[in-house]
C-alpha cells in the first residue's frame, strides 16, 4: 500500500480529529488553551528549538541557483541554456567567471570532480556554507517510492506510483507541505506541532506563519497562527471607544466574538477570538525584545524572518519550547525574464536567511534554530526562450548552527536534457526536469528528527516515510540524510 | 398534541443516566460479534425506497408536528414568515462516545443545549416535512450508549420493539419526506460498529468519509428529506429582493429593490444584461490622461490599474455585468502583479473590458479573446512564445497548462454534476498529462504584440528608447508564422497536423477545450461559489452545467443563460439556505468595500478614483481587484479551512484562505476608518500617484438616506440590515446594535457630525458581524 494518497492521509487525520473532537467537544476552550487537547505523546524537552520553513513560491530554478561549475558540467549546462562562447553568459545561462566568488568548496570534494557555485547574488549563503553553517541538499523532490527513470516510464503505477499532479504549482506546493495534493488539510509542520504543542505554555504559538495561510503549519490539533511582519495587529475598536462611544466598542467586542450556529459564521468569529486573545500576549511579549541584528530593507522575506526572530527572542515571555515557523517569497515562476529577475529574488533569499542566522547567533540560539528552503518544484534545464518551465526535483538550503555545513548532501545529477539510454540521461524526465534522488520525506524526516520527533512518531508526521530508509528496505534512501547534528 | 410532547420533564431526565459517560459498548451484551449484535437492525437496515414506501402508517404521534405550528417555531415568532419557512432537524453529538441525537423540536433542542453538556450541537442536519404529508420517523433511545436510533419503517420499528429491550421506544418524532416527493433527497444511515450508535446524514461525502474508516458501516438510505420550494418569479418581500441583488451585483438600493419586485427576477436580469455599459476601463484611462508619454512614466505604472478597477466596480452603471466580470476575473486570472510590460495598466484595462463585454455573451468567444489579449499573453507567456529550436529551446508551456487546469477542464474528469469520475479501481481520472501540455504548447507559439496601429514617441528621459502608443494593448496579439511550431500537436484526442496554419490550429485547440464535457461543471461550479455558496449541491451544479451545455436553444456556453441559471436556482433563491448551517460564503473583502461605497452614495469628488492597492493583510483588505497573488486566484475553489468544523465535514470555504488573525483585524480597522471618514488620497486633482502631502477625503459616503433616519436607531439598523445583510441579521444582534447606539442620543436637531458618528458606528457594527460577513 502506497501511502502518498490523499485518502489515506485524510483518513488518518479524520480518525485523529474525530477522537480529539469527541474528547473536547463543541465548547472548545479558549483557543490559547488548546494544549489541553494535544496528543498524549509530546516532547518533554526543556530546551528551545525552532524550525523555519522558507517557501519559494512559483518553483525555483535549480540550475541557476546551485549552478554546476566544473568545466565539463558547466559546458553542458551552457549548451542547453544558450550560453555564450568561452563560458560567457548568454540565453538563460550565467557566465562561469561570474560564479567564482560564490563557488562552494565543501570539506569533502564531490566525486568525479563535480563542483557547484551559488547564483552570484547569493553571497550571504555562500559565506554561511564556507563557515560550515549551511549545507546544500541536492535534487530533492516528492517521491512515493524510490524511482529510476525506467520505473518512472513504466505504466505500472501500482508498483511505481508517482506523486499526484507533478508539475502543477498548487498541487506540488501542497505535496511538499503535506504529502497530498491541493485540498489536503494537514501538513508535516503542523503534525510536528501536534507533538510539540503541549510543551508550550501557549499552544497557539506553536505553529506560526508570517505569510499567508499554508497547509504546512496545520496539524490535527495544532492551529496555524498568523502574525504580520510588525507583530500582532490590534483591533482598534476593541481597544478604545469607537466614534466616541464606549458602548459601540463594547458591542463590537461582543459581536465579533459571538458563538454562532451557522458554521461559516462561527469559524470566522473563532479566528477573531484568537486574534484578540493572542494580540495582547504577542504585543506584550515583543515589547521586551531588543534585537540588534540588521535585516535587509525592501525585502519581504527579510521582514518576515525578522518578526520570526523577534518572536523567538520573546520565547520566554510566550512560554515557547518548540516552534515551527513558515515564511515565503513569491515570484519564482520565471517562464520569462529569468536572468533579469533571479538576482533580486535569490539575493533576497540569501540576505534574509543570512540576517536571520545572524540574529540567532545574537540570541545565543544558533544551534537551536534551523531554517530550510522548499519550493513548488525545480524547473526545466531547457530554456523556453527567456526562462524555464515547471519541473520536479531541485536543490535546497539548510541553514543553522546545528547544520553539518560546508557539505553537499544527496547526489549530483548529470547535466542533461537528452533522452537516450546513456547513464548520463537517467536523472531527468524530459527537458532536464530532475527525477529526485532524495524524497521530500527524507528531507523532512531529517529535520523532524532533529526537532525531536521520535522514530515511532515519524510515520504519523510523514505518512510516506516508511517507503524509504531501512524501514522500506532502501538504505540507499536513508530516512536521516545526516545534515543535522 | 401538546407543545411539550417531547419536553415532558420525564423524558430527558429519565434519559440522563444513559447520557452519562458510558463505556463504548456494542449495542447488545453477550459474546456476539458487533456485526452479529446488529443483526436485527441490519437485516432491515439497508432500507430502500420500497420499504420506506411501505411504511408510514402515520398512527404514531407525530410529535414533530409541533414544530410546524407557527406558534411553536421560535424562528417564526421572531422573524418574518418568509425568512424561516422550513423546520429543521438538529443534530447533536455525544462527546463522550460519539453517539448522535436528532431532534426537530426547537424547545427540546434548547433544553439539550442548556442541560446536557455532553451533547455537542452540530447544527441543522436536514429538514423535516409537514406531518400531514410526510412519513413519521420513530425514535429509540439506546440504554447502553445514550445514543438514538431512528427509523421510518413501521416494520423495522416493530422488530426493534420486539427484539431489542436495550432500545427504548420513544414514539414518533419529526416527519420525513415521501420518497417520491418533489426534490426528495436521501438521508443515509451508518452504524457504529464499536458502540452501536447511529449516524444519519444528508451528506454523501460525510457518509463516505465515515464509511472509509473501519468504525462506521454504511447502511444505505434511512429516509428522505426535502427542502420546501418557495421560489416564485417575483420576490415576495424587500428582503428577498435584496438577497437576490446582493448575489447578482454588489449592492441593493431602494430603487433596485422596488424594480426587482415590480419586474420579477428574470425580467430584471434581462434588462440588466442589456443595460448600456458605462465608459470602458480602457477609455477611462485614456480619458484621464494615462496614455500620455511624459515624465510621469505612465507606460510603466501599475497604479492606474487600481484606479480604473475601483472606478469600474464602484461607479459603473451596469453593476450586474461588472459583478460578473469580477467573478470571471477570479477564474480567468490575470493580475497586474505579473504584468510588468509596456502600458501594463492599459493592458489590464483591455483584459477587464473583455471580461465585462463577454459577461453575458459566449464562453467560446471569451476564451478566444482572453487567449490572444496582451495582458494574458504577458501574464502566462504566450506573448513572445516561440517554437522549439535545434539548441533544445522548447515552447513555453505555461498557458497550455493553465488554460486546461484553470480556465476550462481542470485536473480530473467530472460528471455533469461536478463530482469526480472514478475508474474501475476507484481512482480519479486525470484529464491530461504532461504530453498533452507539451503538445498543446506548440499551438500557442508565434504570438506577439501588434503595434501596427501605434506610433512611436521618444522616451522623455531621452535614453534613446522609442515608446509605442497604447492601442496594441487592446488588439489581439498578432501571429508570426516564422515563430510558430510546425510540429504535429496531439492533445486530448485531437491531432493538429504538422504545418497547420496558426489560426486553424488555435481554433482546433480552443474548440477541443470548449467542447470538453468538464467545462460546464468545472466552470459552473466555481461561478456558483463566487456568487452564491461555497458548497453547492451536485444537483445544483448539474442544473447549471446542463444550461452551459445547452441553453435550451441548442447553444453551448451561453454565459447569460448560465448566470441566470445560477441566480434563479432553487438553491440560491429558496429559503433553505437561510437556516442550513453550512450554506453561503464569506463575502470577499473587496466586494464588502464596493458594497459599502454603492450603498451609501460614495463618489469621487475629483473624479480621479485614486483608490490604491488594498492587498495589505494587516492594514487593508487582504485583497484588491485584479491583484491576485498568482494565477491560482486569492484562494482556491477547493480550499478547506483546516482544523475547523468545515474540515471535519469535508466542506470547502475558499474565501477562508485569506481569513486569518491578521486579516480580520486589518479589515476591521480599515472599515472603522473609512465608514466614518471616507477614503483618503493624496492630491486627488492630479492623475499621477503622490505619496507625500495631506490626506484628502476625496471619496466619502454621503449617507444621505441614513442621515434622515439617524435619530431612530431602530429604523437605521433595520435599513442597514436590509441593504447590507438582506435581512439576515438576527433580531438579537439588531437589538444589541440599537442598544449600543442609543447610549448616545441623537435627535433631528443633532449635528450632522453626531449623526454621522451614529451612522458610521451602525455600519461598522453590521459590517463587522458574522451574520453580514457570511452571505447566505
Amino acid at each position: 500500500m502506497h501511502l502518498l494518497r490523499p485518502e489515506f492521509h485524510d483518513r488518518r487525520a479524520f480518525l485523529r480529529r474525530s477522537s480529539q473532537l469527541a474528547l473536547t467537544g463543541a465548547a472548545l476552550p479558549v483557543a490559547l488553551n488548546l494544549a489541553a487537547m494535544g496528543e498524549a505523546a509530546a516532547f518533554t524537552a526543556t530546551d528551545y528549538k525552532a524550525l523555519v520553513c522558507v517557501f519559494l513560491y512559483g518553483g525555483s530554478d535549480y540550475a541557476n541557483s546551485v549552478v554546476t561549475y566544473d568545466s565539463p558540467s558547466y559546458d553542458l549546462y551552457s549548451a542547453v541554456r544558450g550560453g555564450g562562447a568561452g563560458q560567457t553568459a548568454g540565453g538563460i545561462a550565467l557566465g562561469r567567471s561570474d560564479l567564482t566568488a560564490t563557488l562552494l568548496t565543501p570539506t569533502a570534494a564531490l566525486a568525479s570532480g563535480r563542483q557547484y557555485a551559488l547564483h552570484p547574488a547569493m553571497t550571504g549563503l555562500a559565506g554561511l556554507f564556507s563557515s560550515g553553517k549551511a549545507a546544500v541538499q541536492l535534487n530533492v523532490g516528492p517521491l512515493v517510492v524510490p524511482l529510476t527513470k525506467t520505473q518512472y516510464n513504466n505504466p505500472d503505477r501500482k508498483t511505481y506510483p508517482l506523486p499526484p499532479k507533478l508539475f502543477s504549482h498548487n498541487d506540488q506546493q501542497s505535496v511538499w507541505q503535506s504529502s497530498s495534493p491541493e485540498g489536503s488539510t494537514v501538513g508535516w509542520g503542523g503534525n510536528m506541532g501536534d507533538l510539540a504543542m503541549s510543551g508550550n505554555s501557549n499552544s497557539l504559538f506553536t505553529c506560526i506563519s508570517a505569510t499567508g495561510n499554508s497547509v504546512y503549519l496545520v496539524g490535527d490539533t495544532a492551529l496555524q497562527y498568523q502574525v504580520s511582519t510588525t507583530g500582532a495587529v490590534p483591533i482598534n475598536g476593541v481597544k478604545s471607544a469607537v466614534n466616541g462611544s464606549a458602548a459601540v466598542k463594547t458591542a463590537l467586542t461582543t459581536l465579533i466574538q459571538q458563538t454562532r450556529t451557522q458554521v461559516l459564521e462561527n469559524e470566522y468569529n473563532k479566528i477573531t477570538q484568537r486574534s484578540i486573545a493572542a494580540e495582547t500576549q504577542i504585543t506584550g511579549a515583543l515589547a521586551g525584545v531588543a534585537l540588534a541584528t540588521a535585516f535587509p530593507a525592501n525585502n519581504s522575506l527579510g521582514d518576515q524572518l525578522k518578526i520570526v526572530a523577534r518572536l523567538i527572542a520573546a520565547r520566554g515571555a510566550l512560554g515557547s519550547k518548540r516552534q515551527v515557523f513558515f515564511v515565503s517569497l513569491g515570484g519564482f515562476d520565471l517562464h520569462d525574464n529569468l536572468i533579469a529577475q533571479q538576482p533580486g529574488l535569490l539575493g533576497n533569499v540569501s540576505s534574509a536567511m543570512t540576517a536571520f542566522y545572524n540574529a540567532t547567533v545574537e540570541m545565543g540560539l544558533a544551534d537551536k534554530v534551523t531554517s530550510f528552503t522548499t519550493s513548488d518544484f525545480g524547473r526545466t534545464l531547457s530554456s523556453n526562450g527567456d526562462g524555464s518551465d515547471h519541473g520536479w526535483g531541485g536543490h535546497h538550503f539548510v541553514v543553522g548552527g546545528a547544520v553539518k555545513g560546508k557539505a553537499f548532501y544527496g547526489t549530483p545529477a548529470p547535466v542533461s536534457n537528452l533522452d537516450t539510454s546513456s547513464p548520463d540521461d537517467q536523472w531527468h524526465v524530459g527537458q532536464g526536469r530532475l527525477l529526485p534522488s532524495t524524497s521530500v520525506d527524507q528531507y523532512a524526516a531529517t529535520l523532524a528528527k532533529w526537532f525531536g520527533v521520535s522514530a515511532t512518531e515519524m510515520a504519523g508526521v510523514l505518512p510516506n516515510i516508511n517507503h524509504f530508509g531501512t524501514a522500506g528496505g532502501r538504505a540507499d534512501y536513508p530516512s536521516d540524510l545526516g545534515f543535522l547534528a | 398534541m401538546p407543545d411539550t410532547d417531547l419536553l415532558e420533564r420525564e423524558h430527558l431526565p429519565s434519559a440522563s443516566p444513559d447520557l452519562a459517560p458510558a463505556p463504548a459498548l456494542p449495542p447488545r451484551e453477550g459474546g456476539e460479534s458487533a456485526a452479529g449484535a446488529l443483526t436485527p437492525l441490519v437485516s432491515l437496515g439497508v432500507l430502500g425506497a420500497s420499504l420506506l414506501a411501505a411504511c408510514g402508517d402515520g398512527s404514531g404521534e407525530a410529535s414533530g408536528a409541533a414544530a410546524q405550528r407557527p406558534g411553536a417555531n421560535p424562528g417564526a415568532a421572531t422573524t418574518k414568515a418568509n425568512e424561516v419557512p422550513a423546520a429543521a432537524v438538529y443534530r447533536f453529538a455525544k462527546i463522550s462516545n460519539g453517539a448522535y441525537f436528532y431532534t426537530g423540536n426547537q424547545a427540546e433542542k434548547d433544553l439539550v443545549l442548556r442541560d446536557f453538556p455532553d451533547f455537542r450541537y452540530e447544527g441543522v442536519a436536514f429538514y423535516q416535512s409537514p406531518a400531514q404529508t410526510g412519513v413519521p420517523v420513530y425514535r429509540f433511545a439506546n440504554l447502553a450508549n445514550g445514543g438514538y436510533f431512528y427509523t421510518a419503517s413501521a416494520a423495522e420499528r416493530d422488530g426493534v420493539i420486539r427484539d431489542r429491550p436495550d432500545l427504548r421506544f420513544e414514539g414518533s418524532t419529526f416527519a420525513a419526506a415521501q420518497p417520491d416527493a418533489r426534490g426528495a433527497a436521501p438521508i443515509y444511515r451508518l452504524a457504529n460498529l464499536t458502540n452501536g450508535a447511529y449516524l444519519y446524514t444528508a451528506s454523501a461525502p460525510e457518509r463516505d468519509a465515515a464509511a472509509a474508516t473501519t468504525l462506521w458501516r454504511s447502511e444505505g438510505i434511512a429516509f428522505y428529506t426535502t427542502t420546501p420550494s418557495s421560489i416564485g418569479a417575483t420576490p415576495q418581500s424587500d428582503i428577498e429582493a435584496a438577497r437576490f441583488l446582493l448575489q447578482a451585483q454588489f449592492s441593493a438600493s431602494d430603487a433596485e429593490i422596488s424594480a426587482v419586485r415590480a419586474k420579477g427576477y428574470s425580467a430584471w436580469l434581462d434588462e440588466q444584461f442589456n443595460a448600456p455599459t458605462g465608459v470602458k476601463a480602457w477609455d477611462w484611462l485614456q480619458g484621464r490622461g494615462y496614455g500620455a508619454i511624459d515624465t510621469r512614466n505612465y507606460y510603466n505604472a501599475e497604479y492606474p490599474t487600481d484606479f480604473f478597477a475601483w472606478q469600474q466596480l464602484m461607479a459603473a452603471p451596469d453593476a450586474l455585468r461588472k459583478r460578473l466580470a469580477l467573478a470571471l476575473s477570479e477564474f480567468f486570472v490575470v493580475s497586474i502583479e505579473g504584468v510588468s510590460s509596456l502600458w501594463r495598466s492599459q493592458s489590464m484595462a483591455a483584459y477587464w473590458d473583455i471580461l465585462a463585454t463577454n459577461a453575458g455573451g459566449s464562453f467560446r468567444k471569451l476564451l478566444d479573446d482572453i487567449t490572444l489579449c496582451v495582458a494574458m499573453g504577458v501574464y502566462l507567456n504566450t506573448r513572445g512564445n516561440q517554437k522549439e529550436d535545434a539548441r533544445g529551446r522548447q515552447p513555453d508551456e505555461n498557458y497550455a497548462r493553465e488554460v486546461m487546469q484553470l480556465f476550462t477542464i481542470g485536473l480530473y474528469q467530472l460528471n455533469n454534476d461536478g463530482t469526480e469520475k472514478r475508474d474501475a479501481s476507484g481512482s480519479r481520472i486525470e484529464t491530461y498529462n504532461q504530453s498533452d501540455v507539451s503538445n498543446l504548447a506548440r499551438v500557442f507559439t508565434g504570438y506577439d504584440n501588434d503595434f501596427s496601429t501605434d506610433t512611436q514617441t521618444a522616451n522623455p528621459f531621452d535614453d534613446g528608447r522609442q515608446i509605442y502608443s497604447t492601442n496594441f494593448t487592446r488588439l489581439p496579439m498578432r501571429f508570426i508564422a516564422g515563430r510558430h511550431s510546425t510540429l504535429e500537436a496531439k492533445f486530448l484526442g485531437t491531432t493538429v497536423a504538422p504545418g497547420t496554419p496558426g489560426a486553424t490550429a488555435l481554433k482546433s485547440a480552443l474548440d477541443t477545450l470548449f467542447n470538453h464535457a468538464n467545462v460546464g461543471p468545472f466552470f459552473g461550479r466555481q461561478m456558483i461559489q463566487r456568487l452564491v455558496t461555497s458548497n453547492p449541491s451536485p444537483a445544483y451544479v448539474g442544473r447549471v452545467a446542463s444550461v452551459f451545455n445547452d441553453n435550451g436553444a441548442g447553444v453551448r456556453g451561453d454565459l447569460k443563460a448560465l448566470f441566470t441559471a445560477i441566480l434563479l436556482d432553487d438553491e440560491a433563491r429558496g429559503p433553505q439556505g437561510l437556516t442550513s448551517p453550512g450554506f453561503g460564503k464569506v463575502r470577499e473583502p473587496m466586494i464588502r468595500l464596493v458594497q459599502w461605497a454603492r450603498s451609501f452614495g460614495l463618489t469621487s469628488v475629483s473624479g480621479s478614483w485614486k483608490i490604491t492597492d488594498m492587498s495589505s493583510p494587516s492594514a487593508r483588505l487582504a485583497q484588491s481587484p485584479l491583484r491576485s497573488p498568482s494565477v491560482f486566484n486569492y484562494f482556491r475553489p477547493g480550499y478547506v479551512p483546516p482544523a475547523t468544523a468545515l474540515a471535519l465535514a469535508g466542506a470547502a470555504a475558499p474565501e477562508f484562505q485569506i481569513v486569518s488573525e491578521t486579516t480580520v483585524s486589518g479589515y476591521l480597522n480599515f472599515i472603522q476608518d473609512v465608514t466614518r471618514r471616507g477614503i483618503a488620497v493624496k492630491n486627488p486633482l492630479v492623475p499621477y500617484q503622490v505619496n507625500a502631502g495631506a490626506d484628502v477625503f476625496d471619496m466619502q459616503a454621503s449617507y444621505v438616506n441614513e442621515l434622515a433616519i439617524a435619530p431612530d436607531a431602530g429604523a437605521l439598523v433595520q435599513r442597514l440590515n436590509l441593504l447590507l445583510c438582506a435581512g439576515q441579521m438576527s433580531t438579537q444582534n439588531q437589538s444589541l446594535i440599537v442598544d449600543a447606539l442609543t447610549v448616545s442620543p441623537i435627535t433631528a436637531t443633532s449635528s450632522d457630525s453626531a449623526k454621522l458618528d451614529r451612522i458610521a458606528s451602525a455600519v461598522l457594527l453590521v459590517m463587522a458581524s458574522a451574520e453580514y460577513l457570511v452571505q447566505k
